[in-house]
């Protein structure tokens, strides 16, 4: 794979596997009051 | 205020972030996002993509849920009640027909596409395409809709058979209620969809030149996605692909998500929801949609032909041949995922177009859940009429334009300043930030209230005034030299002159033309918009005449 590609796309890739990852496990975490 | 007449409410918090990014996750994750990439600079599209999603995507997803918790505190489950909860003016309430609207008209041909998708299940799983060429796989889409018959009007039999029967799921789902229904099959769908979703990227990767008849690594593929073209960057054109691409696929702008909102407590998290299920919507589509579709397509047809046919259509007229080269059982199994996974897409998508329309009913009229879900389903089926039935003729398009694009950009942009600047910034602050599980950094502050609007007023006015190849330099140029602007035929403005068509007469030699088509069509929105108000203007009044407090009552 291309160099500049493979780096726009782990990129693009971490952004959101971090974001995701990261709110997701604090949702996951927080539940809700009556749960 | 009035109570809320038996409260329902979310069951799980993560049943609630997955019907939300349910509802956002779609056919065009998998679909357009590839295609808007390729097509507006490869790898460089994820800059204003990213972009986009941080400075608008982001705060419109806290706007609506914003808003829909907060209608949702006076018994609101449906925008108009919501819009007119926000200020003074009794005419914000009418600009809130646009959420119901919106859900009915685009559930109405959105609900006919899944139908397409839960059909290519049965079809891959009982073989039919099987040992077919490219050309006879691409005529059974034609056949399956009954295009180019040379008639206007198609009679697409087999096509109808499943469309009533995803209607009919769609309302068994939503006739169960927020927690028994909605969120059950979100809960069920989502999941499936995701691992469908892997299996068929890991394959796509995976494909090697030589490998089932493959002429290309997918890596070339991946490399035609991911590839940069930095000088997009300075296109205008690329950017308001981008900002387009964060808007429709975040499904904001219709109405659904406030009225998912709606059945949170008052001091209930929606940061944190709204995040989440805004980042779930992302990887599902730059994870998973740009793995499968453009890396298998290349490894089998090559760039050039990537290059002229990549869109929509692909998914039906295109992939079912491409899993044909893995065998009749690996076949069938690709074919099932595939077409599986867009089915959950649009599930979990349409039922969130009903909620809203049936909460409306429900409020509006006191119909039980059950009349408000059969309600829907008649309303949904009498709309998809012309979309089936002059689907050639441009119904279907028509639709798609005005209610499908067109009108979410408009409510997007009226409620962000009704949000911001009526009920007033502080107060949108306070109502996001109520029960946060995450601290918004006070950046954000400055961007709803000025970048948001105006990324919105870009998209809204890029659609409006898009040029002819979106070429807006030349059109500037065109412009300053007394040639006047040359609209695109896709543009607003285009749309509504009839760009690009030579004769706009209805009937020739007595016979009915496509623009007459297209233009009853618009007709046919229009009267469905002016209904939805009037509505509204009578349900406002009866209620006016009941309560004590008519602005606060319980629609």
């Amino acid at each position: 794979m291309k160099i500049s590609a493979l780096i726009m796309m782990l990129f693009a890739w971490g952004v959101i596997i971090f974001f995701t990852g990261k709110f997701l496990f604090k949702a996951l975490r927080t539940k809700k009051e009556e749960e | 205020m009035t109570e809320i007449k038996k409260k329902e409410e979310w069951g799980s918090r993560i049943g609630l972030i997955l019907a939300v990014a349910g509802n956002a996750v779609g056919l065009g994750n998998f679909l357009r996002f590839p295609a808007q990439a390729v097509q507006n600079g490869g790898g460089a599209f994820i800059i204003p993509y990213l972009v986009s999603f941080f400075l608008m995507g982001i705060p419109l997803l806290w706007i609506e849920w914003a808003i829909g918790r907060h209608g949702g505190k006076y018994g609101y489950r449906s925008t108009p009640g919501m819009l007119d909860s926000l200020g003074k003016s009794k005419l914000l309430k009418y600009f809130g027909v646009f959420g119901i609207f919106t859900n009915l008209t685009v559930a109405a041909y959105y609900c006919y596409i899944e139908s397409w998708t839960l059909s290519y299940v049965w079809h891959s799983i009982t073989g039919t395409f099987s040992g077919k060429t490219t050309e006879q796989i691409s005529l059974f889409f034609s056949n399956f809709l009954d295009l180019g018959n040379g008639s206007l009007i198609n009679f697409p039999s087999e096509a109808v058979i499943f469309f009533v029967v995803s209607i009919a799921l769609n309302l068994w789902i939503l006739s169960r209620g927020i927690s028994k229904g909605i969120e059950i099959a979100s809960k069920i769908g989502m999941p499936i969809l995701i691992l469908f979703g892997i299996f068929l990227a890991i394959r796509a990767l995976t494909l090697k030149a030589g490998d089932h008849g493959a002429i290309y690594d997918s890596i070339v593929g991946l490399n035609f996605l991911w590839e940069p073209q930095f000088d997009s960057l300075s296109n205008p054109k690329v950017w308001l692909a981008a900002a387009g691409q964060i808007f429709f696929t975040l499904s904001v702008g219709m109405g659904s998500i406030h009225c998912y909102a709606a059945y949170l407590k008052e001091k209930e998290d929606i940061a944190l929801n709204a995040a989440t299920a805004g980042f779930m919507n992302e990887f599902v589509e730059v994870i998973l949609g740009g793995s499968i579709i453009i890396p298998i397509a290349v490894a089998y047809l090559g760039l050039d032909w990537i290059k002229t046919n990549v869109g929509f259509e692909m998914g039906f007229r295109t992939m079912p041949m491409l899993f044909q080269h893995w065998g009749p059982l690996f076949a069938a199994v690709a074919g099932m995922t595939w077409f599986g996974l867009l089915f959950f897409a649009g599930v979990t998508s349409s039922i969130a177009m009903g909620q809203p329309v049936m909460a409306y009913l429900q409020d509006a009229f006191n119909l039980s859940r059950k009349k408000s879900a059969l309600t829907f389903g008649a309303m949904t089926i009498l709309l998809a009429l012309p979309c089936i039935f002059f689907y050639e003729a441009g119904a279907f398009g028509e639709f798609d334009y005005w209610a499908g694009t067109f009108s979410l950009v408009l409510f997007a942009l009226g409620e962000s300043i009704i949000f911001v600047w009526v009920f007033g910034i502080d107060n949108a602050w306070e109502e996001i930030n109520r029960g946060a599980d995450i601290k918004i950094p006070l950046f954000f502050k400055f961007v709803i209230k000025y970048i948001t609007p105006t990324f919105l007023v870009a998209v809204f006015v890029g659609s409006t005034l898009k040029p002819v190849d979106g070429n807006w330099g030349a059109a500037f140029g065109n412009l300053f030299s007394g040639n006047g602007w040359q609209f695109a035929a896709d543009s607003v403005i285009g749309n509504i002159l009839n760009v690009g068509i030579a004769d706009t007469r209805w009937f020739i030699n007595g016979i009915m033309t496509n623009v007459f088509i297209i233009d009853m069509t618009r007709i046919l929105l229009f009267i469905a918009f002016l209904l939805i108000s009037a509505s509204v203007h009578f349900a406002w009044r009866k209620k006016k005449s009941a309560d004590v407090k008519p602005e606060r009552s319980s629609l």
